[in-house]
């Protein structure tokens, strides 16, 4: 361990001084005008958060709306806070704390406080994120790509949105490994209602993470500043889906500002929410169609199952209809009517098939008539 | 000197017998009408008045009462001018009493005594049947329709002068010759094959039609749903002719049917807009007349939006759903029309339409979508057997592909599974067991793994068995087989549109 283990930590607080810490660390939080750089800053001169908090006054006193600032630092109970917040079983994770990713800390704005339920061990991270109104392929792709990840010891981050991110925490926990949500509300609140099991299931296998305090509702200027720390917990952000006003962008703005790898999954041409991707991709992002193209740029060991890409093995036509129905599949999702029209088969027995393959769980049907095959592979 | 002519009014779609009394007396000179007539009989005194006199005959300047007998019954509608004006010729001493005997008249005049067609000529031309009529004096132009009354002489006639010379012998007419059974009846131009690229829906179609099964169609706008439902009756099979008379009878009371025509062969195709009101698809008026539901009576009733319909609206679809028919009720009478109809409805996958859409993105959240699917309330999606969604086909299908099979191909198809149900339910007579027939042993295991893995109720179990009958029947197979309920479930997709827990 080097000496500088968190500027200006050099190894991780424990009991009082952790407490004074992060009783510090909320105060700052309920100060007007002062965001996360300045909090940081201070902190990396004084040394000690509870320095600072003790010496405010003295520090803003340069400032015009110090007597604001000053009226706020009276007037706030952060152990009142503290206090709330443990009552909901939520932990505090602020700098020094044992928990707290180094990697987080140094970005340009780390948030000063986070409260968690579960348990926040980040280890090698990476951010999936993508748009709400994804199609079919793009859950699949999501779906797909956290579950390899995640297999392959790696801790899954995104947003808890709905759309890609929810299938990306729904693959990494079919995987068995670990998964964050990093959420624009308080994590007792669960945004959107329909991931309420997702959640729990989120917080019994990883962790709910957000710098709001318990009982904050979602507010649209929320989301932006949640993305900074999808990006800041992770090593690198993947992007599934996206319109080109997509929150993903602004997720991979913050990569690109803290200095994390992007990486997009190429999509249709003729699909609007492959906009993103694709632009990406035209910009030099790195291209994600495997867990292992993502692993290797990381230097990270690959996923056990070598080589499963997205794509499928092709498969020559079989004799059976649900051979020759999975044969077509294996080029991508499709419609009942093109599975008709490229299998040959009548409508009465692709229909039949594709029931027998739904029962078997080898396929499923999305709104739309739209048959893919289930975990995006053959093997699946 | 008095007078009394037979004609007939419409309650529903029978027509009950009228006695037109007409008395002509002393006094100062009038012209009054009683017996709960309606405003369009009131106005038959102008007609009558100038019909009499642009004819040649003459009109008495003294006091005439004209009674409609029975008194209680209300009389609506032109078509009593003819037996009124009879009646005053009558009484008159015009035309001789004898004469008119026997004969049942209708008809509405024109100021030059021209004989206009009315509504319901031929629930008239029954009702002469019924109460033994000499002959039927009708206009010429809906002298066609009552002539499929054969036990009825059904006379022609244009103009009040024609009628007057026909009864004293001084030009009679010959009775109208029954319409040609038009067995080689027209073509419609719509066929099956003009859908392109859309192999699923219209397999959809055909199961429907040979299961006599309501259908829904659930797809982004512009993909062909309205096309779809319209090729429905040209895959029916052809009316019967007692189904023709039923529809005919339904179009002339509901004034609907062309001048000059005989039997209406082709399947109603009936597809009111989503604002129609409750009473028009069930039937309304004082008088009540058929609504949309009666008049898709043997045939096709689609509603294109089908969450943009009114509740009240939809609700009226629960009783001939069920039953085949609907009641009216009104202040003065009760009537039950026939609504034996196969339904059709479509409706978009979300408010925006473009949910599952592969080229555009649907902007709707999951909780506007459910919001959107819970317009259509349980008991009528429960009475619809099948629901299948309907994409948008890729452009180059439709451009490209060659035309699908053609209705008529369709159409024997189903024909010949029609029958075999028809056979079926003869043997097994009308038990509850008939409705899906005899059921493979291994078919049974499937349906309930199927019921077990997609959640399904017993009524959904039910009608999926329905569809797979449809379908063996199609084949031609006896008993339902795995593959059948394999492809039944397709077209089951509401069953599992339920929310997905993630």
């Amino acid at each position: 361990m080097t000496a500088t283990w968190l500027p200006p930590y050099d190894r991780p607080l424990a009991g009082s001084a952790l407490d004074a810490e992060i009783e510090a660390y909320v105060g700052l939080t309920l100060l007007p005008r002062i965001g996360p750089r300045t909090i940081k800053a201070w902190v990396q001169a004084a040394g000690r958060a509870w320095s600072v908090w003790r010496h405010l006054p003295h520090l803003v006193r340069r400032r015009r709306d110090a007597a604001a600032i000053v009226a706020a630092w009276r007037a706030a109970r952060p152990a009142d806070l503290v206090a709330l917040a443990r009552r909901r079983r939520q932990d505090l994770v602020v700098p020094g704390h044992p928990a707290y990713p180094p990697r987080l800390w140094h970005v340009p704005d780390p948030p000063p406080v986070l409260f968690v339920r579960g348990v926040l061990a980040v280890g090698p991270a990476v951010a999936v994120v993508g748009a709400r109104r994804a199609s079919p392929y793009g859950l699949q792709a999501a779906a797909r790509l956290a579950r390899d990840l995640a297999a392959a010891g790696i801790t899954v981050v995104s947003g808890l949105a709905r759309g890609i991110d929810g299938a990306a925490h729904g693959g990494a926990l079919e995987g068995g490994g670990r998964t964050i949500a990093v959420l624009g509300a308080g994590v007792d609140v669960v945004y959107p209602p329909e991931h309420a099991h997702l959640a729990e299931a989120i917080a019994a296998r990883g962790a709910l993470v957000s710098e709001f305090p318990p009982g904050t509702v979602p507010q649209p200027g929320h989301f932006p500043r949640r993305n900074r720390v999808i990006s800041g917990l992770s090593l690198a952000v993947v992007v599934v889906e996206g319109t080109e006003d997509s929150g993903a962008l602004v997720t991979v703005d913050c990569a690109l500002a803290q200095g994390r790898d992007v990486f997009a999954v190429p999509g249709s041409i003729f699909s609007p929410v492959s906009r993103a991707p694709l632009a990406l991709l035209r910009d030099g992002a790195k291209m994600a169609t495997s867990a292992d193209d993502i692993l290797q740029e990381l230097q990270l060991p690959l996923a056990s199952s070598a080589g499963a890409t997205l794509r499928g093995s092709g498969g020559a036509p079989g004799s059976s209809p649900a051979e020759r129905v999975l044969a077509v599949l294996a080029a991508g999702p499709a419609t009942v009517d093109v599975l008709v029209a490229a299998t040959g088969l009548s409508p009465a027995d692709a229909a039949a098939a594709i029931t027998a393959l739904e029962l078997q769980g080898v396929v499923e049907v999305h709104p739309g008539q739209v048959v893919a095959v289930r975990g995006g592979g053959m093997h699946g | 000197m008095l007078a009394t002519i037979r004609s007939a009014t419409l309650a529903g779609l029978e027509a009950v017998p009228v006695s037109v009394e007409v008395d002509v007396g002393p006094g100062l000179p009038t012209f009054t009408i009683v017996g709960l007539p309606d405003a369009a009989v009131q106005e038959a005194r102008e007609r009558v008045r100038a019909a009499i006199r642009n004819s040649g005959y003459e009109m008495p300047p003294r006091r005439i009462v004209v009674n409609l007998a029975p008194a209680d019954r209300r009389k609506e509608g032109p078509a009593l001018d003819l037996p009124i004006a009879l009646g005053v010729l009558v009484a008159t001493g015009q035309l001789p009493a004898r004469t008119v005997d026997g004969y049942l008249a209708l008809g509405e005049l024109a100021l030059d005594g021209a004989l206009r067609p009315v509504p319901g000529v031929l629930s008239v031309a029954e009702t002469a049947r019924r109460t033994r009529a000499r002959g039927l004096l009708a206009p010429a132009a809906s002298a066609g329709e009552a002539a499929v009354v054969e036990e009825v002489r059904v006379y022609a006639l244009d103009s009040l002068r024609a009628v007057v010379d026909h009864l004293i012998g001084v030009r009679p007419v010959p009775p109208a010759p029954p319409p040609v059974c038009a067995t080689g009846r027209q073509a419609s131009s719509l066929d099956l094959a003009d859908v392109r690229g859309q192999p699923v829906a219209c397999r959809a179609l055909e199961v429907a039609a040979a299961g006599g099964l309501n259908l829904l169609l659930v797809g982004p706008p512009g993909v062909g749903k309205t096309m779809l439902a319209r090729r429905l009756p040209t895959i029916l099979p052809p009316l019967t002719r007692d189904e023709a008379v039923d529809v005919t009878r339904i179009y002339s009371v509901a004034g609907r049917l062309p001048a000059g025509a005989g039997l209406v062969w082709e399947r109603p195709f009936r597809a009111p807009h989503h604002t129609a009101s409750a009473s028009a698809l069930a039937g309304g008026g004082v008088i009540p007349r058929p609504g949309e539901v009666t008049l898709a009576h043997h045939g096709v009733l689609f509603l294109d939006e089908l969450p943009e319909f009114r509740h009240d609206a939809l609700e009226v679809l629960r009783e001939p759903l069920e039953e085949g028919l609907i009641t009216v009720a009104r202040v003065h009478s009760v009537v039950r029309f026939p609504a034996r109809f196969m339904l059709v409805a479509a409706m978009n996958p979300c408010p925006c339409g473009f949910r599952g859409d592969p080229q555009r993105s649907c902007r709707c959240t999951p909780a506007q979508v459910q919001r959107y699917l819970a317009r259509i309330s349980g008991p009528l999606l429960d009475r619809i057997d099948l629901h299948v969604e309907v994409p948008r086909p890729p452009t180059d299908a439709v451009l490209a592909g060659g035309p699908g099979e053609g209705s008529a191909a369709v159409r024997a198809r189903v024909v010949a599974a029609r029958a075999r149900a028809r056979d079926r339910h003869r043997y097994a007579g009308d038990g509850a067991t008939a409705d899906s027939g005899p059921v493979a042993p291994e078919a049974l295991v499937f349906v309930r793994r199927c019921a077990d893995r997609l959640v399904l109720g017993a009524r959904a179990t039910r009608r999926l068995l329905r569809v797979a009958r449809a379908i063996a029947d199609l084949e031609g197979v006896e008993a339902v087989q795995v593959a059948h309920v394999a492809e039944a479930v397709r077209y089951r997709v509401f069953d599992r549109y339920a929310p997905t827990p993630t």
